[in-house]
């Protein structure tokens, strides 16, 4: 069957997925040694953890550049803030992850006065039909860039559960340790997210058809 | 949408994530089949998937400009770090420097001082220990003495050294007749015996005080 062919691609996701990363412990030393004016250690912290912040921002934003604005602020925030940070509380990966979110959220909240309201097509609509189109259409590379443009229109409690659980693909645990809430307010965000991207994209292609 | 459809849509949402168990999985598919809804949200899910796979799997742009500007802002932190370090410590030595200097300025001018020691001097192979007790004056003796363990101890009836006369060390023998004979009081039961000491030597060629360092039995 059709289905189940799909589903076997995301099979081998489930484990790794919810298995949660291991601890960094270089990490530690690393920071340790930054923390005594050691540029090599920063610039290896950097690197290894660039990638997951960008990604965050970029997906959180839909734009690379404010995404690259927003990475080089949480860097930057970390040279002058080392000791904010307390590894009994988590790891680093996490603690950038809310610096990250934090500068997002700033960032969004003052440029939010001049964005146009354009969510009316995240509201529920008669799901009848489109499902069947959007399986190609999103698997078409122009659609995935408007479902990162999606992604970065939904409200902000929606998007961070997508952008950590599935894209990130840190288990409910970790997203609810990061996000500070419970396990299930992660799960029913992620379901919303996840119903109102679809019923966006079905939208789309409705309009497209007429 | 059927109640009992609305509690699998959820569970639908999870398989279309990979995260669903494979008995569970037997039984939302048993479900997809025979209801067309149902089918439809898994097949939308499950697209949903495949492009946030997709969407994960791009490559990340080269940012070589922001680790740069990064990297900057770290060495523009560390030079701060170091001269507010500098300037601590700067502080800090001005500090120090300026209470030696009231210090010195409330200490009184250094005189030639009366000083009470007392001095044991060990008889080979073994004896009572001597107690000398004798003046000491001058600076320089003064200051070797702390620095050594015993004090030299001046020669009875030698005229006092100046405060700032040069002087000169001379280790030699002496016997302890020669001691008794300069006004020592030495209790050794063996006037043969050789004290092996230090001699403090003023400008003008005479010994002025002894530090003795052992004392020998006579040969």
């Amino acid at each position: 069957m059709k289905i189940s062919g799909t589903l076997a691609r995301f099979e081998r996701n489930s484990v790794e997925r919810h298995m949660g990363e291991p601890e960094r412990r270089p990490d530690r030393d690393l920071l340790r040694q930054f923390c005594d004016g050691d540029r090599e250690a920063f610039t290896t912290l950097y690197r290894a953890h660039f990638p997951a912040v960008f990604r965050f921002a970029f997906y959180m934003t839909g734009d690379r550049i404010r995404a690259g604005e927003i990475t080089q602020d949480v860097f930057v925030w970390l040279v002058h803030h080392p000791s904010e940070f307390d590894a009994d509380r988590g790891d680093l990966p996490a603690f950038l992850g809310g610096v990250a979110r934090k500068l997002v959220h700033r960032r969004q909240q003052n440029e939010s006065r001049w964005r146009p309201l354009d969510d009316a097509a995240l509201l529920p609509r008669d799901g009848r039909g489109g499902d069947r189109e959007l399986v190609r259409g999103l698997e078409r590379r122009q659609d995935v860039a408007e479902l990162r443009q999606a992604i970065a229109a939904l409200p902000e409690r929606y998007r961070e559960a997508v952008v950590l659980c599935d894209l990130q693909e840190k288990s409910y645990q970790q997203a609810a340790r990061e996000l500070g809430c419970a396990l299930g307010t992660v799960r029913s965000r992620l379901h919303r997210a996840r119903e109102l991207l679809v019923r966006k994209f079905q939208g789309k292609k409705e309009g497209q058809k007429c | 949408m059927l109640t009992e459809c609305r509690e699998y849509r959820e569970r639908l949402i999870e398989l279309a994530r990979g995260a669903v168990a494979a008995d569970e999985r037997r039984a939302l598919m048993a479900h997809v089949d025979v209801c067309a809804e149902c089918a439809q949200a898994l097949e939308g899910q499950l697209a949903l998937s495949a492009a946030l796979e997709s969407m994960a799997a791009e490559g990340l742009p080269e940012m070589a400009a922001i680790e740069a500007r990064v990297l900057a802002e770290f060495d523009r932190a560390a030079a701060r770090r170091v001269s507010r370090w500098v300037l601590v410590a700067g502080l800090a030595a001005a500090v120090c420097l300026g209470v030696v200097w009231v210090e010195r300025r409330r200490e009184p001018v250094e005189r030639p001082r009366v000083g009470v020691t007392t001095v044991a001097v060990q008889t080979a192979p073994a004896s009572r220990p001597v107690s000398v007790v004798q003046r000491v004056r001058h600076k320089m003796a003064r200051r070797q003495a702390n620095e050594e363990s015993q004090p030299f101890l001046e020669i009875p009836y030698t005229v006092p050294l100046a405060p700032e006369e040069q002087t000169t060390v001379v280790r030699m023998e002496i016997p302890v007749a020669a001691l008794i004979a300069v006004g020592f009081s030495v209790p050794a039961s063996d006037a043969g015996a050789v004290v092996e000491a230090e001699v403090l030597v003023s400008q003008d060629g005479r010994a002025r005080a002894i530090r003795p360092i052992s004392i020998s039995a006579s040969r």
